[in-house]
């Protein structure tokens, strides 16, 4: 009896330590489960979710941890240079990771870093999503995020992150969401202030149908545009719009952590999330366009045809990327403007 | 009337006399509360901007500063690690209420972040620190703490600017490769000068101002301070290091003034200042007390000269004379019995009146003198005279003081937010918890200051010392220190507010922290700001090797305590055995303790926590009652002719009538006496007095019997076995451990055993161990031996099992 338990306990211990974990530190719903599921019987491994809120969020998480317990990071465009710079992530390659071959070069050199770190996985725009049942007036413009009409008060959601507040905020006022002038800086910050005490939170709406935006407890949100279609299957009332104004074009990345123990395992992650089949379930499964042209040529026709996900010419020439190489000054001030925001 | 100058000529001498003295002690006093108080506030200040250095370090020393610094690449540094720098100099800033403004500069000189608080003047806001000072030189943890003001506003602080540098790791660190990154300057307001200045008592009308080294006064008690200057006399002494810091007298805001100055460093003077009038008011009083009795009596004299008889006179003024000579000598309370209801007897009771208004006068002085005004505790003068009193006789006495030093806890924040006289309200709530703590004992009687007195004062602030004279050990002071943190446990009300408030402890023993006063202070104060930084409301001994031992006696009381009311202790029973039928005749009941979160406390511990405090007494009782309860139980099963043996504490005989104690539960449980047998040790009857011997004797009667265990430990055996009933001694293990090799120890034990016969005396043989061991004894005539080779100490349920049952008649 005690020897039968023993074995029961060293198999167990056994079974553990065979079932190799990935570690993956990214958004919430910003994969296919499906697709997850079927890395996992393939590999006989379990991937780990690590979610972070926004961008800056993830950056906060990597300094606080030296980078240390994550196998795959999604970094986004704009840090992919920097947290790169600083060591945390390994240079990818067409060996590790043979499907990089169907990745849209323009994409991959999209952002400094971006072609030496990452493999785009995503790219697209920032809009609003509103209720178009809760608002009295349609919203078609930043601006009209930024001072709200009454039934907007109180039920908005911002990104938490100082460049997506700070970029809106400049876009609104009709400058660069690059800008490194201080003095439309400070424009900015009076006009993100002006808006904190009719603001719900500074988050990411959750994409479930239990999100704020369903609920209707929040009417507005800065959101990525294929969480707002997301959005949609739940609540057929929400709108996305990209205001005319313009918007900040992004893409984000895969990427090896330095510090992973399991470097190879990530890449053969990477690589699986870029089969063609895959990657194009996925896509659709996020409504966003996919950098990985293979996978283009399966999607439906209809799908490459929605303007909120691929946006049209006009969109695209209206808006700009999130510059990497700003001026340090500029950043700092970005930073103060976000910390006197928080407090 | 020539009767009349000799009447009044005595009591204007009298009066004169009285005056003078009156004066002098007065203003003796007043100088030296002026001293006291000025120590008090520089220390307090200086206390202040020691610790703004030291946090300037610690957070300087912060491992994300440390990463800031050395990332040189700038889009790394404000992309990444700009935001969690601000985060951490925010939460420092909240953890840290007395701090305003936390401030990084990078090695250009320019300031790079900043956190501060609404309130922070930003007018004191530095941009840069290049031209402040050179700092580019000097040692590692050099920190500069100025006093700053800001020409614009008015507005003071005081700031820690501390140079960063960052060793360069690719080179020998031996070698100092270091280079200067940037600068942190931390900034505290100064509303601690400001409160001290509001809380300064000096008398009536005294106070206190600071200063700084240019003479600009930055605070006093009430009105507009902008551009007043101290005197230039006062300002030159004390730019001047060579004068000492007073007491001068001169004028100060248009009065004469007595002025005592003390440094308080960063560049604040601490200024005392006491009105001379002040001084005198006192005196004055007195002199027309005087004046006007002296006056009544010249006029009643008169009158009264006119109506009776000269001889009638003589003898009650004879008696006033005598009266006032007395007076004169210092007794301010003369027995003056003069009867009737003339006016002589008139001119008695208002003499009386007067002597009585004297010494209250001289009561009210010396009161205002030692102690603290607002809560009527003794203050830091009467303190210091009593520290050093008791020092001297610990001296001699070789014994042990403990010195506590008490600081509320965010007592700042119940200033801020309720206002100055909440906060006085809750130290007068906190002085009187803490002084219901101590032994109530009132320190000063008769102007003799008692050296065996337990006192609690009042330093000053939110600062609290307790002293604690003539301990045994260590122990006692931190069961102080926990009963005063339990009496600040309940809330106190101060009107419609409940203010939870805690203290923070720092304890210091003398003589091993310090010898002088001063030492034990810094000792406990340094004790004190541990214990702030263990996370407040606790206490820490200076010397840290003694805060684990204190923590564990205390658990171990505390879950003792619980354990002796859970019933949560065992008894386990090792055997005696009869040498020579090898029968066994009876038990040993050893208390066992297995506590759910210490784990198995053996004896030797628990015994000597239960000793120190009262645990001793319900222990003894408990191990006597279950002994007792189990004999009922064997005996019941059938098993009986044998005995239990009970160890009893000295701390047992010396406070309980053991004999009633064991009466009481041999009946309870309808037991013969000579089933029970209790232990003593030599040490435990060495303590014993006369009394304790007629409680042992009465004992003896009972029909219980007494062993002596640990025989041969002690100092003179035989005389205990002499002058105490002793029916039994127990030879101590250490003996028969070497019995076989060593032929010192055969031959005491030989020795003992004789004599244990000449006495008629049971022996018993413990810690017996081997077949050789007990072929010995067997060999020199032990009774009875006891050891693991005769079996261990176990449950009773296991103890019975090697016995059969015997049924004896007594049973």
């Amino acid at each position: 009896m005690v020897i039968l338990g023993l074995v029961l306990v060293l198999g167990d211990v056994a079974g553990n330590e065979a079932q190799q974990e990935l570690v993956f530190l990214t958004w919430a719903d910003y994969v296919d489960p499906d697709v997850v599921a079927e890395f996992e019987a393939e590999e006989g491994v379990k991937v780990q979710f690590v979610y972070f809120e926004s961008d800056f969020k993830r950056n906060e998480i990597l300094v606080q941890t030296q980078a240390q317990g994550f196998d795959v990071a999604n970094v986004d465009g704009g840090s992919i240079g920097v947290v790169g710079g600083r060591g945390w992530l390994m240079p990818v390659s067409e060996q590790t990771i043979p499907n990089l071959a169907h990745t849209d070069p323009a994409q991959r050199m999209a952002y400094e870093g971006g072609q030496r770190y990452g493999v785009p996985y995503t790219w697209g725009t920032i809009g609003i999503a509103y209720r178009a049942d809760l608002v009295e007036q349609p919203i078609e413009s930043w601006m009209q995020l930024f001072r709200p009409e009454p039934a907007l008060h109180g039920k908005i959601v911002m990104i938490e992150d100082p460049r997506e507040l700070v970029g809106m905020a400049l876009k609104a006022l009709g400058h660069s969401i690059n800008s490194e002038n201080l003095t439309e800086l400070a424009e900015a910050e009076r006009l993100l202030q002006e808006q904190r005490p009719l603001v719900k939170s500074y988050s990411y709406v959750s994409l479930t149908e239990r999100s704020a935006l369903v609920t209707g407890e929040a009417a507005a949100a800065m959101v990525y545009n294929g969480d707002a279609l997301m959005l949609q299957q739940y609540e057929p009332n929400i709108r996305f719009v990209v205001p005319p104004e313009g918007t900040g074009m992004w893409v984000d990345y895969l990427a090896v952590l330095s510090s992973s123990p399991r470097k190879a395992l990530a890449a053969r992650f990477i690589d699986f999330m870029n089969r063609p089949e895959i990657a194009a379930r996925n896509a659709e499964y996020l409504y966003y366009a996919t950098p990985n042209r293979a996978a283009e040529r399966l999607l439906p026709s209809e799908f490459l045809a929605d303007d909120r996900i691929y946006p049209n010419a006009e969109t695209l020439r209206r808006s700009e990327p999130f510059v990497t190489k700003l001026a340090p000054r500029a950043v700092k001030a970005r930073q103060k403007i976000y910390a006197r925001l928080q407090r | 009337l020539a009767v009349v100058p000799l009447t009044v000529l005595p009591l204007l001498g009298i009066g004169w006399f009285a005056y003078t003295q009156l004066q002098e002690t007065s203003e003796q006093r007043a100088r030296e509360q002026l001293a006291t108080l000025l120590d008090q506030i520089a220390l307090n200040t200086e206390a202040r901007v020691t610790k703004l250095g030291a946090d300037t370090r610690v957070f300087a020393s912060s491992p994300l500063v440390e990463r800031y610094l050395r990332t040189t690449n700038e889009d790394q540094r404000y992309q990444l690690l700009y935001t969690p720098l601000l985060h951490l100099l925010d939460d420092l800033l909240d953890a840290y209420d007395e701090y305003t403004r936390l401030q990084l500069f990078l090695n250009d000189g320019l300031e790079d972040a900043v956190a501060e608080r609404s309130d922070a003047g930003p007018a004191l806001r530095l941009l840069s620190v290049a031209d402040i000072v050179d700092l580019s030189e000097g040692e590692s943890d050099y920190v500069e703490v100025q006093l700053i003001g800001s020409v614009d506003d008015g507005s003071l602080a005081l700031r820690a600017i501390k140079p960063l540098w960052v060793l360069d790791r690719s080179k020998d660190p031996l070698l100092g490769f270091r280079s200067l990154r940037g600068y942190l300057a931390v900034s505290m307001g100064l509303d601690f000068l400001e409160s001290q200045v509001r809380s300064a008592r000096l008398g009536e009308t005294g106070y206190v101002v600071f200063a700084d080294r240019s003479g600009r006064v930055l605070f006093q008690p009430e009105g507009s301070v902008l551009g007043r200057r101290l005197p230039e006399m006062l300002w030159q002494r004390l730019i001047n290091p060579s004068e000492q810091g007073g007491p001068w007298t001169g004028r100060y805001a248009d009065r004469t003034v007595l002025l005592e100055a003390r440094y308080a460093g960063a560049g604040i003077f601490a200024v005392g200042v006491l009105p001379e009038a002040e001084l005198k008011a006192a005196g004055r009083r007195l002199g027309g007390a005087v004046a006007l009795a002296t006056l009544v009596t010249v006029v009643l004299s008169v009158l009264f000269l006119f109506v009776v008889l000269r001889h009638l006179v003589m003898r009650p003024v004879r008696k006033l004379h005598l009266a006032t000579e007395e007076v004169g000598r210092g007794n301010l309370a003369p027995a003056l019995k003069i009867e009737g209801s003339d006016e002589l007897a008139q001119l008695a009771s208002s003499f009386v009146r007067m002597a009585e208004n004297v010494r209250q006068s001289a009561q009210q002085i010396e009161y205002l003198a030692y102690r603290d005004s607002l809560t009527g505790l003794p203050n830091r003068r009467l303190f210091m005279e009593h520290l050093a009193a008791v020092l001297r006789q610990a001296q001699r006495d070789q014994t042990i003081v403990a010195l506590l030093f008490l600081d509320l806890d965010n007592f700042k924040r119940v200033n801020d937010s309720l206002g100055h006289a909440a906060g006085d309200a809750l130290i007068q709530e906190v002085a009187e918890r803490l002084a219901a703590t101590v032994r109530a004992e009132d320190v000063v009687a008769h102007g003799q200051v008692r050296s065996s007195a337990e006192i609690v004062s009042r330093l000053g602030g939110d600062e609290f010392v307790v002293l604690l004279p003539n301990l045994k050990d260590m122990e006692v002071a931190a069961r102080v220190a926990k009963r005063m943190l339990e009496a600040l446990t309940q809330p106190c009300r101060l009107g419609n507010d409940e203010i939870y408030a805690s203290v923070s402890i720092g304890i210091s023993l003398f003589p091993n922290d310090g010898e002088s006063p001063e030492s034990l202070i810094r000792g406990a104060d340094t004790a004190m700001y541990h214990a702030k930084e263990q996370g407040r409301n606790n206490f820490q001994f200076y010397s840290r090797s003694l805060n684990a031992a204190a923590v564990r006696r205390l658990t171990v009381e505390t879950r003792l305590r619980r354990a002796i009311e859970d019933e949560a202790l065992r008894l386990n029973y090792q055997p005696q055995v009869d040498v020579t039928t090898g029968d066994v005749i009876g038990f040993e009941a050893l208390a066992r303790w297995t506590d759910p979160e210490l784990g198995v406390v053996p004896p030797t511990s628990f015994v000597g926590v239960a000793e120190e405090s009262d645990l001793i007494i319900p222990l003894s009782d408990w191990t006597l009652a279950e002994a007792c309860r189990q004999m009922r139980a064997w005996r019941d099963e059938g098993y009986s002719g044998r005995f239990v043996s009970v160890n009893i504490s000295a701390v047992m005989l010396r406070r309980q009538r053991l004999h009633s104690l064991l009466e009481r539960h041999l009946q309870a449980f309808d037991l013969p006496p000579e089933c029970i047998e209790i232990e003593l040790t030599e040490t435990a009857l060495i303590s014993t007095g006369d009394e304790a011997v007629r409680h042992l004797e009465k004992v003896r009667e009972l029909g219980v019997r007494i062993a002596l265990d640990d025989f041969g430990t002690g100092y003179s055996s035989l005389t205990y076995l002499r002058r105490f009933p002793i029916q039994k001694i127990k030879i101590d293990r250490s003996f028969v451990k070497d019995l076989e090799v060593d032929a010192g120890d055969a031959s005491i034990v030989s020795a003992t055993l004789a004599m244990a016969r000449a006495l008629d005396v049971v022996t018993t043989a413990e810690g017996v161990e081997t077949t050789g061991q007990l072929e010995i004894l067997r060999l020199r005539g032990c009774d009875t031996v006891q050891g693991y080779l005769l079996g261990r100490p176990v449950p009773p349920e296991q103890a019975i099992e090697s016995l059969q049952p015997r049924r004896s008649s007594t049973g």
